[in-house]
């Protein structure tokens, strides 16, 4: 019995480690660049003509007849990168190529010739990738003035297709819709080397067509602001968050979508309102309308108001609807909405 | 793989969208150019058929934005967001200087968007941000706003906005706007995050007033001030290399009213690049007369590499009793030459719980000219 159970938490281990992710996936071998560099090859013998490259034109990576040039009796018929170098290795320098700015010839002088400078991982003999992370640009580059102005064009030339997040700055993690206001006024013009304007007005914007995850349904994955039948349970949404609605939609936009479906009260449809809603006294529709004054402006605004009026103006047996907390620096006699009641 | 290759800056697409729900078709056009690093131009309009007759279209953005190490400015429709202040779609400008010192200074005016193509005389806005950086760690703005209404004034504002990182695994976000014509906080928000490996913490506390957050033209903003006050907070862990989990709670109070909100959510990549992912969800609302409890679960997969299927399930059972079935199923396939195709089948279950079946579908067409 003892056996049969450690045989089946081994097993139990050993799938939940592949699916977890906790056993890495073999990438192959990283190719041998140091041993090559400690038996004297130098980098340009293999990656031939590299530092006579512009910032496009070919990748420079080794094909088989360069391998064989020395290593003439080859131990497998394979090619020889189907196991010598990795394909993070090789997309990372196919990444590089397309969205970077840059020259290898332009630098060669600079560096009197010298690849590992830059190239420091190739005499980590573990690492997966060759290409040197932006860091080792800054210890020669300052790029100040592109900082400042959050330029990133002159080396990126398509951040947004690149799909790189920044490393150090700006963690899009955790529940960051919350805060992506804050950080966006502070960082406007980092936000927008990667966000166009768009990315802002398809939930802010006043004339979004659907739902803007509908033009997504194919990923379930993507932060939804509105997911799932965001119809069914919008009107209990809005009530435990009143005016957050309002933060992007403006007040009139429950009744246009209801006109639009059919759905808006009007004669002969019975009041959504519950009994005892408006009474002489004690009526349930003054404290909701001070809880949530944004639900009754989306059917009773505009024209709408002057149902309130006609019991609330001064004089009306309604009475003051102003709560103890009301105060106001408006003129009671000529401004709106004041002088609808308080004008005779 | 390529043996060479160079960018696409100029970029045009186009989304032909159709749902039976609603029901509404939409044609959705969208270009993008950064030949020039400085000017872009971008815009995304609709048109489209709903149930009323008269809605054609609509623009979302259209906008040209022309820059230098000086400044920047932006024309055309737009949302305007600064720190403290709520978004604004508007139809302007906004120009945004820089001085020594990392000083921002932002202006910004024009006209609120009325949607569908709508126009109102005398709507108008302006206002603007001053923005300091305080070293390297914290950055401090000041808003203002005025909005009018058929000439009268509907909301006049001011408020600080404040982001710091004091370190790399700390970062602070906080705004307050003050409405100037009733005297008060209309919006307010604090949040702190903390993360180390893989964990990370916040805790945040807003605070709105949705008498201010009105027009203040609106009859509706005499009635006094009962804000409501949200608090809580939410924890992630990557507890293995696919499997995230996230925590969220806390509790709203609103006048006398005391509630409460939690969510749970377990994400797993079914492969080391996550191109396959497995969800689950679970939520609880109990604020007032809005109780309810809701599941969802959700499975995205790649079938071969043009065709993708994913499908989502929910569950929402409000305490009234009332219970909102709802499930989506589409198939992806991604054609050649900037193709996309999208069908799929919604079963949903409306407020007063009526069953319905649904078909969606889209068409992408993306043209993309190289250097």
């Amino acid at each position: 019995m003892r056996p049969a159970i450690l045989l089946f938490a081994s097993m139990s281990v050993a799938a939940c480690a592949g699916v977890l992710g906790l056993k890495k996936k073999d990438q192959g071998r990283p190719f041998e660049h140091k041993r090559h560099a400690l038996a004297g090859v130098s980098c340009v013998s293999c990656h031939a003509d590299i530092d006579k490259t512009g910032d496009d034109g070919p990748l420079h990576i080794p094909t088989t007849a360069t391998c064989t040039s020395c290593h003439q009796k080859p131990h497998d018929t394979r090619a020889c990168n189907d196991c010598h170098g990795t394909p993070p290795a090789r997309e990372g320098a196919f990444a590089a190529r397309k969205f970077l700015r840059f020259s290898h010839q332009g630098h060669m002088a600079k560096v009197t010739g010298q690849c590992v400078p830059c190239h420091a991982a190739a005499g980590q003999p573990d690492s997966e990738t060759r290409r040197p992370p932006m860091a080792q640009c800054f210890t020669c580059h300052q790029h100040k003035d592109q900082f400042k102005v959050r330029d990133c064009d002159s080396c990126h030339h398509d951040l947004p297709s690149e799909h790189i997040k920044p490393s150090s700055h700006i963690v899009h993690e955790g529940d960051f819709l919350r805060e992506h206001g804050v950080r966006a006024a502070s960082s406007r013009d980092l936000c927008a080397t990667c966000h166009s304007q768009s990315s802002c007005d398809v939930c802010h914007g006043a004339t979004t067509a659907v739902l803007p995850w509908k033009l997504a349904i194919e990923s379930p994955t993507l932060s939804r602001l509105h997911p799932g039948n965001f119809m069914a349970r919008h009107p209990d949404e809005a009530r435990a968050q009143p005016a957050l609605c309002v933060t992007c939609h403006s007040e009139s936009s429950c009744l246009g979508c209801h006109v639009d479906r059919n759905v808006a009260a009007k004669k002969g449809v019975p009041t959504p309102h519950p009994p005892g809603w408006v009474r002489a006294v004690g009526g349930l529709h003054g404290q909701a309308a001070r809880l949530d004054p944004v639900s009754c402006a989306s059917c009773h605004g505009g024209a709408g108001e002057m149902l309130c009026v006609g019991c609330h103006k001064v004089g009306a047996p309604g009475g003051s609807p102003h709560g103890p907390t009301f105060s106001s620096t408006k003129d009671k006699t000529k401004d709106e909405p004041c002088r609808l009641c308080h004008t005779p | 793989m390529p043996a060479s290759a160079s960018a696409d800056p100029l970029r045009l697409r186009g989304d032909a969208f159709v749902q039976t729900r609603s029901p509404v078709g939409l044609l959705v056009l969208r270009g993008e150019d950064r030949l020039k690093p400085w000017i872009d131009v971008e815009t995304v309009a609709w048109v489209g058929a709903r149930h009323s007759p008269e809605v054609t279209g609509d623009v979302q953005t259209l906008t040209v934005r022309l820059r230098s190490s000086a400044g920047e400015v932006r024309l055309g429709r737009f949302v305007f967001a600064s720190g403290a202040i709520r978004p604004l779609h508007l139809d302007g400008v906004r120009a945004l200087g820089r001085a020594p010192f990392g000083t921002t200074l932002e202006l910004f005016g024009g006209a609120p968007v009325a949607p569908r193509l709508g126009s109102r005389m005398f709507d108008s806005a302006f206002g603007g941000r001053v923005g300091q950086p305080i070293g390297s760690f914290a950055v401090l703005g000041v808003s203002y706003i005025m909005q009018r209404r058929d000439g009268r004034i509907a909301d006049q504002e001011v408020g600080p906005d404040l982001a710091i990182s004091p370190s790399k695994s700390v970062d602070i976000a906080s705004r307050l706007a003050v409405d100037l014509v009733t005297r008060g906080v209309s919006d307010a928000l604090f949040s702190i995050g903390a993360h180390s490996g893989d964990v990370r913490a916040e805790g945040f506390l807003t605070h709105r007033s949705p008498s201010r957050i009105l027009p203040s033209t609106s009859v509706f903003t005499v009635l006094g001030d009962i804000p409501s006050t949200t608090f809580g907070g939410t924890v992630r862990y990557k507890i293995a290399p696919r499997l995230d989990l996230l925590g969220t709670g806390g509790g709203i109070a609103m006048g006398r009213d005391l509630g409460g909100f939690a969510t749970a959510r377990a994400t797993l990549a079914l492969d080391d690049d996550a191109l396959g992912t497995l969800g689950v969800e679970l939520r609880r609302q109990y604020v007032g007369s809005a109780r309810w409890t809701g599941a969802r679960a959700l499975l995205g997969i790649p079938l071969g590499a043009s065709v993708r299927l994913a499908t989502e399930i929910e569950a929402v059972r409000h305490d009234d009793g009332r219970f909102w079935p709802w499930a989506l199923l589409a198939l992806a396939y991604r054609a050649p030459r900037g193709w996309d195709f999208v069908a799929g089948i919604e079963a949903v279950t409306t407020r007063d719980e009526r069953r319905e079946l649904h078909a969606l579908g889209r068409v992408t067409y993306t043209f993309e000219r190289s250097r």
